[in-house]
């Protein structure tokens, strides 16, 4: 991989020692969200309402009752991929903001997938649609990474730009090749054919078994950071790329590689927001969740379990704010805020002046 | 790389050829082109001077954005947070010249803005010494999340309020100039502000002191530091300039909707478009110009399209600025170098 300006070894080590940190990886992310929470509350007393109101509202809205547990769970499954997979990547030094984009051609594949091939057995089916939104994702994400490796263009640009292009994309697709026959002249596709869509875990709500995929991936994406020679490359890698070049690892090939797993993984996402309860593929269907995904990784300081707990607050936050807003009379927005601000006391936190600080402090105590 | 004896005195006149080649081509298509009704109307598009026009209002916010990176990137700190420096900007643009009734308080809220966002990336990335990245990317998720909420508090009649914009100002004589009047003459006054921006910034980089001063610290920190100049002061002053300057890019954004509207998400990319056009343009003022003008000519040349109807379906040439970005990225980026120390923090002596 070309020594490019934009990736020297020592801000990839950075991120390294920040994720190391264990005081910065299990206690930070609780103290930064008790932080935002504490500082949302300010702003909500600023803007006249009553914090403990809005805040019970929002607890009600989304872990109250089993309706509003099973929708929280639901709207956690996606940011938990596409987080997974861009935890991965950062730890790899390779910066993918591209889950959007990925996202999207996943669920791309799997209404195209999903929408055809009638008369396929119902499981062998599904695996098929699922697998298309995998390798469709995945090669939505392998191009920046391409071009990263072989025309040294920044990832972090060229995943961005294709975000834009994939969304375009699918409103052109809805709009004209997959759009629903009908009377209907509404950007919409067709339907997933009703076999191909994952069970319902749970009777009367969305909750379905992508869960279990996104739980699968979650434990797998542990294991194999922890345990494999892949997950020591992709550190060594994200760490210092002249060692690991030193130590005969290839830096391009696991740049691709953490680059399509992350893809896929976002296209995974895709595919369960479609397979799992949407049906249908809308234009501007999920905008957001790619840039929330970031936030959730960014969160959890780049750990997969912690990552878990992340897309569970950030879920809670979004279900909640519906009933926050209906309830408590504040705008659905100002939970937006609350999320930032604990990504922004996350990285304050964790950064190596104040570790450096939590150090000699410690130091200090014990002689 | 060793290259064999007559390497470029072949090299030359053959890269010579290759571009006769090229214009040749060219030149034939045009002819080709202007045999087809569809291609005699793209063309006419391309002549227009609207054309050139529209490019130059859709460059500006993208070059004010793009001279602001250019700064702090000069000084050796990544500025991937442009995205949210224009985007509240936009915002803040929007509501003082909505509430000052008149765009100059839009511009200057803008630069506030914009300048503290900057404090914000240089207190994480300096003093804190955060990966600088990682800290573009929060901020841009906070300039998400900050302009949807302060919309929604301040605007929540939903409709749609045109702020005060910019007059236009034609230049005596050469606005009568035939094709460069309306093309280059007849713009609002933010546009020939941002243009001169340009020798502006070319004249503090490479020949004033200071601007020495902060190449310097771009290249090498630790030199800097040796001769006795403060490296992080620097970087911070860097960093806050290059806020207020991109900041004033939301600023040229809001008018560039032509009717000084605001809306959610309103810089949708522009900034990273912008960092782009940092490195299209080699890390000079003049070359940053061309690489925000180009993506400009893009926006310009798929709005009229649209309006043309050429029967492609407008989805797809919404992406045609993404994509000429996209392939200008990837054949320029093969031999950009810009400066050695950008993206490492730097720790002084003794410093924890």
């Amino acid at each position: 991989m070309p020594d490019s300006v934009h990736d020297q070894p020592t801000a990839r080590a950075r991120i390294w020692s920040w994720m190391k940190q264990p005081l910065a990886s299990v206690g930070l992310p609780l103290l930064a969200i008790v932080a935002a929470i504490l500082l949302g509350s300010i702003m909500m007393l600023l803007m006249g309402h009553d914090p403990l109101k809005a805040y019970a509202a929002l607890g009600r809205g989304s872990f109250g009752n089993l309706g509003a547990t099973s929708e929280t769970l639901k709207s956690a499954i996606p940011l938990l991929l596409c987080g997974l997979g861009i935890a991965f990547s950062f730890q790899a030094g390779a910066f993918n903001i591209g889950a959007v984009g990925q996202m999207y051609l996943g669920a791309l594949a799997a209404v195209i997938v999903g929408g055809q091939f009638a008369g396929l057995p119902a499981p062998l089916h599904m695996t098929l649609a699922t697998l298309a939104a995998l390798l469709a994702g995945g090669l939505w994400a392998l191009a920046p990474a391409l071009f990263k490796v072989y025309a040294g263009a920044n990832e972090i640009i060229s995943t961005i730009l294709l975000n834009y292009v994939g969304i375009y994309l699918v409103d052109y697709m809805v709009a004209g090749p997959i759009k629903a026959g009908g009377a209907n002249n509404a950007p919409i596709s067709w339907p997933v054919l009703e076999d191909v869509m994952y069970p319902r875990l749970i009777p009367r709500t969305q909750l379905h078994i992508g869960l279990f995929i996104a739980l699968t991936a979650m434990v797998a994406l542990y294991l194999v950071m922890r345990y494999t020679t892949l997950g020591q490359r992709v550190r060594v890698v994200g760490q210092n790329p002249v060692a690991a070049r030193h130590a005969g690892i290839r830096a391009d090939r696991v740049f691709l590689l953490t680059f399509f797993v992350s893809g896929s993984l976002a296209g995974l996402a895709g595919a369960s927001e479609i397979l799992g309860y949407q049906v249908r593929l809308i234009s501007g269907f999920a905008t957001t969740t790619g840039y929330d995904a970031i936030a959730v990784a960014l969160l959890a300081g780049f750990q997969p379990f912690l990552v878990g707990l992340a897309a569970l607050f950030f879920a809670g936050l979004q279900t909640g704010a519906v009933a926050m807003e209906a309830i408590a009379k504040l705008p659905s927005q100002l939970v937006g805020m609350i999320r930032v601000l604990a990504i922004l006391a996350v990285l304050a936190a964790s950064s190596p002046r104040i570790l450096a600080l939590v150090r000699r402090l410690q130091g200090e105590e014990q002689p | 790389m060793t290259r064999p004896p007559g390497f470029y005195a072949a090299g030359r006149p053959r890269a010579r050829l290759v571009w006769a080649g090229a214009g040749l081509a060219g030149a034939l298509g045009l002819l080709l082109a202007w045999q087809t009704e569809l291609g005699r109307g793209i063309l006419t598009i391309l002549a227009a001077p609207e054309f050139v026009r529209a490019a130059l209002i859709a460059a500006t916010p993208l070059l004010l954005a793009a001279l602001g990176g250019l700064i702090s990137e000069l000084s050796g700190v990544l500025n991937m947070a442009l995205e949210s420096m224009m985007l509240l900007g936009a915002f803040a643009a929007y509501t003082a010249s909505d509430y000052g009734h008149t765009p100059w308080a839009g511009l200057a809220a803008a630069g506030v803005v914009g300048l503290l966002v900057g404090l914000l990336h240089a207190y994480f990335t300096i003093t804190l010494r955060a990966n600088q990245i990682v800290s573009a990317v929060a901020l841009n998720l906070f300039a998400l999340a900050a302009t949807a909420l302060g919309f929604r508090l301040i605007y929540t009649r939903g409709v749609f309020i045109t702020a005060p914009g910019f007059a236009e100002l034609r230049l005596p004589v050469l606005s009568d100039l035939p094709y460069l009047g309306k093309a280059l003459f007849s713009h609002n006054i933010l546009i020939y502000l941002a243009l001169l921006l340009i020798p502006v910034m070319w004249f503090i980089l490479y020949r004033t002191a200071w601007g020495l001063t902060l190449r310097s610290v771009g290249e090498h920190p630790e030199a800097a530091s040796t001769v006795g100049i403060n490296v992080n002061r620097v970087r911070y002053l860097a960093v806050l300039l290059s806020g207020a300057v991109a900041g004033m890019s939301g600023s040229a954004l809001v008018s560039a909707t032509n009717i000084n509207a605001f809306q959610e998400n309103l810089s949708a990319g522009r900034g990273f478009i912008a960092f782009a056009a940092v490195i299209f343009g080699r890390w000079n003022p003049i070359g940053v110009f061309f690489g925000a003008f180009l993506f400009g000519l893009g926006d310009a040349f798929q709005i009229r399209l649209q309006a043309y109807g050429v029967g492609v379906p407008y989805q797809l040439l919404l992406m045609l600025p993404y994509v000429i970005t996209l392939i200008a990225l990837v054949v320029f980026m093969r031999h950009a170098r810009g400066p050695a120390a950008s993206g490492t923090p730097f720790a002084e002596e003794g410093e924890a």
